[in-house]
């Protein structure tokens, strides 16, 4: 894998799972979350 | 593995997709959960209602709707030539919005996957890519009613007339596209994208080509023929609508700065009223994408892709800075021209999702093209199908709901139609001998259940019903400045507010294990007989009802087996 590779798939796996956290959990942290998730 | 074979697997990864997309709404049967937020207490709940109501299709020019915020035309509301009054009428609620939900998200993958595949993907080996990102764009959590769903499908047909490549099949898609979107969503934007995108066309080319012409003009007449109703009330002088006294700037952080932060927020996340999208990774790959270094070989067929990718790259800035700011260029205009606050042009944030799959695509192909390997682009796709999951509200819920964990009050729930058959049996009096407000609940779930309320949400209303209704509400407007800017300044939700409870969502959604007590609740009692009214529909105890004029009549608790998320307090007006 070349370093864009790396880099790309690190930023996709990253906001796969910060979108796993704050789409399931945000909204007991977020209050604007709340109306939908 | 053969190609045919390799086909059979890709196709069957995508069933698996949409089986985990669809199955969780499918199986949780009258337990689903539907969007709340412009949807059930909105959108899709005037569809039922007019149903309901045996409305839909009059067109009647002094046809009155009314358990409706008092009683308001019929015109104010929806057209009923459209295929989600039909999935309504055929279906009713639940299952034709499941239908609806179904289609939409059919259409989204089939119109995406085709336009990528005539324009953007042709290649016979980018098969894999197309399905990855048509999966990906049907995941968008659009509203059913605006018509995101059929996009791919109008801008392949735009195109085929540009490229005088059109058939017959494309005069009947924009013939029929405004049976199954909304004119003020789609309508407005989609004809001055499509307006503008010809105009572009023709300066390059240094031609005048009117076929693309007549396929804007004939999307445009569909319109305006479905939405016909409307649009005469908008000329109909006699009706003074709420929106008069409309300022919608008002209630937005009108300046630069304020302005360019929405641009970014909304370049990255789109609009909910769109379809989240998480779309800061795509647009990173774009860039990386723009950047990479291409062997000789075949740079220059890259070319075309890359300017193709940068012209979508600039219409998401563009977009995204002109619905930014808006309200900062249109503020000083509004003593001249309201109807730039009225209207909001810069709705055509609602072709983001759209444009953001668009260059997802191109982004990959070219990465591709430039060395990247194929299981790194499959990760970066499998990666968007998490994060388009995972942003998709409906499909949490049902989740939730399917494991046993509901945080939402689902389908069956939200309109507890049990308990408000038993409320409407002791007041023993035809419903529409008295009228009702709510509070800590929507309204539509009154009038839904029979009952003729004042209150309500609507995009238009007579002016002379907010007028009247403001009385009965100043006492709790005068305690909160944001309440009084929320109602005066815009007024589509024409609610019993409270300042203890604010302005959340939530607090229309007050469930009956929250046992909430208000301590001080100023309401105008006079004013609301005045109206009308007799009964206040309370989701939330008053400590002291007689201080506003009220007393409790009765106390409504669902059975423990009830399907129900309220419970009512009964208050009357003395």
């Amino acid at each position: 894998m070349s370093r864009v590779e790396c880099w790309l798939v690190f930023v996709f796996v990253l906001f796969a799972l910060l979108s796993v956290l704050v789409f399931s959990w945000g909204r007991y942290v977020f209050p604007l979350l709340d109306s939908f998730y | 593995m053969c190609k045919f074979g390799r086909e059979k697997v890709l196709w069957g990864g995508a069933l698996a997709v949409c089986a985990l997309h669809f199955g969780p709404l499918l199986l949780n049967g009258p337990d689903a959960y539907v969007r709340i937020h412009d949807n059930l207490e909105g959108e899709w709940a005037w569809l039922m209602l007019l149903v309901k109501l045996g409305q839909a299709l009059d067109v009647h020019p002094g046809a009155v709707v009314s358990p409706v915020l008092g009683g308001q035309p019929r015109m104010v509301l929806p057209s009923g030539i459209s295929v989600n009054v039909f999935f309504v009428w055929l279906l009713g609620g639940l299952n034709g919005y499941k239908a609806s939900y179904l289609l939409s998200r059919l259409l989204a993958f089939f119109g995406m996957y085709r336009l990528l595949h005539t324009y953007f993907l042709p290649s016979e080996d980018q098969g894999w890519l197309r399905l990855g990102i048509a999966l990906s764009f049907s995941l968008v959590p659009f509203y059913v009613q605006f018509g995101v769903a059929l996009q791919p499908f109008l801008l392949h047909s735009l195109l085929n007339l540009l490229r005088h490549k059109d058939s017959w099949s494309d005069y009947v898609c924009l013939l029929l596209a405004p049976l199954y979107s909304s004119i003020v969503w789609m309508g407005t934007s989609a004809l001055l994208l499509s307006g503008l995108l010809w105009l572009g066309w023709s300066v390059q080319k240094r031609r005048l080509r009117l076929r693309p012409l007549l396929g804007v003009l004939l999307l445009a007449l569909s319109y305006v023929a479905v939405n016909f109703p409307l649009l005469q009330l908008y000329l109909n002088s006699v009706f003074i609508s709420h929106r008069k006294a409309y300022d919608a700037l008002a209630m937005l952080d009108v300046n630069f700065y304020a302005g360019l932060l929405e641009a970014l927020f909304t370049c990255t996340i789109s609009h909910y009223h769109v379809g989240i999208v998480v779309a800061l990774p795509l647009l990173v790959a774009a860039v990386a994408a723009l950047r990479a270094r291409a062997k000789a070989s075949v740079a220059s067929s890259l070319r075309y892709r890359s300017l193709q990718l940068m012209l979508c790259l600039a219409l998401v800035l563009l977009i995204s800075l002109f619905y930014g700011l808006y309200p900062y260029a249109a503020a000083p205009l509004d003593d001249f021209l309201p109807l730039l606050s009225e209207l909001r042009l810069n709705r055509m944030i609602i072709f983001l999702p759209l444009l953001f799959f668009i260059i997802l695509a191109l982004a990959l192909s070219i990465l591709i093209e430039k060395g990247f390997s194929h299981q790194a682009a499959a990760a970066l796709l499998a990666c968007q199908l998490v994060m388009g999951f995972f942003a998709n509200d409906e499909w949490i819920h049902n989740m939730r709901q399917l494991l046993g964990h509901p945080v939402k009050p689902s389908y069956a729930e939200f309109w507890a139609e049990g308990l408000f058959r038993r409320i409407a049996a002791h007041i023993g009096k035809p419903p529409a001998s008295y009228r009702v407000v709510c509070l800590g609940m929507h309204p539509v779930v009154a009038q839904y259940n029979g009952f003729y309320t004042l209150d309500g949400l609507l995009p238009l209303y007579s002016l002379e019903h907010k007028q009247r209704f403001r009385a009965i509400i100043a006492g709790e407007l005068a305690k909160d400045p944001r309440l009084a800017a929320y109602f005066d300044e815009w007024g589509n939700r024409c609610y019993v507010f409270s300042a203890e409870l604010g302005l959340s969502d939530q607090n229309y959604l007050i469930g009956k294990q929250q046992s909430i007590a208000l301590r001080d609740f100023r309401f105008n009692a006079e004013a609301f007989k005045r109206a009308g009214g007799q009964y206040v529909l309370s989701a939330a105890r008053l400590e002291q009802p007689e201080r506003s004029g009220l007393r409790l009549n009765a106390v409504f608790s669902p059975a423990p087996d009830e399907r129900c998320w309220w419970k009512i307090y009964l208050y009357e007006a003395i």
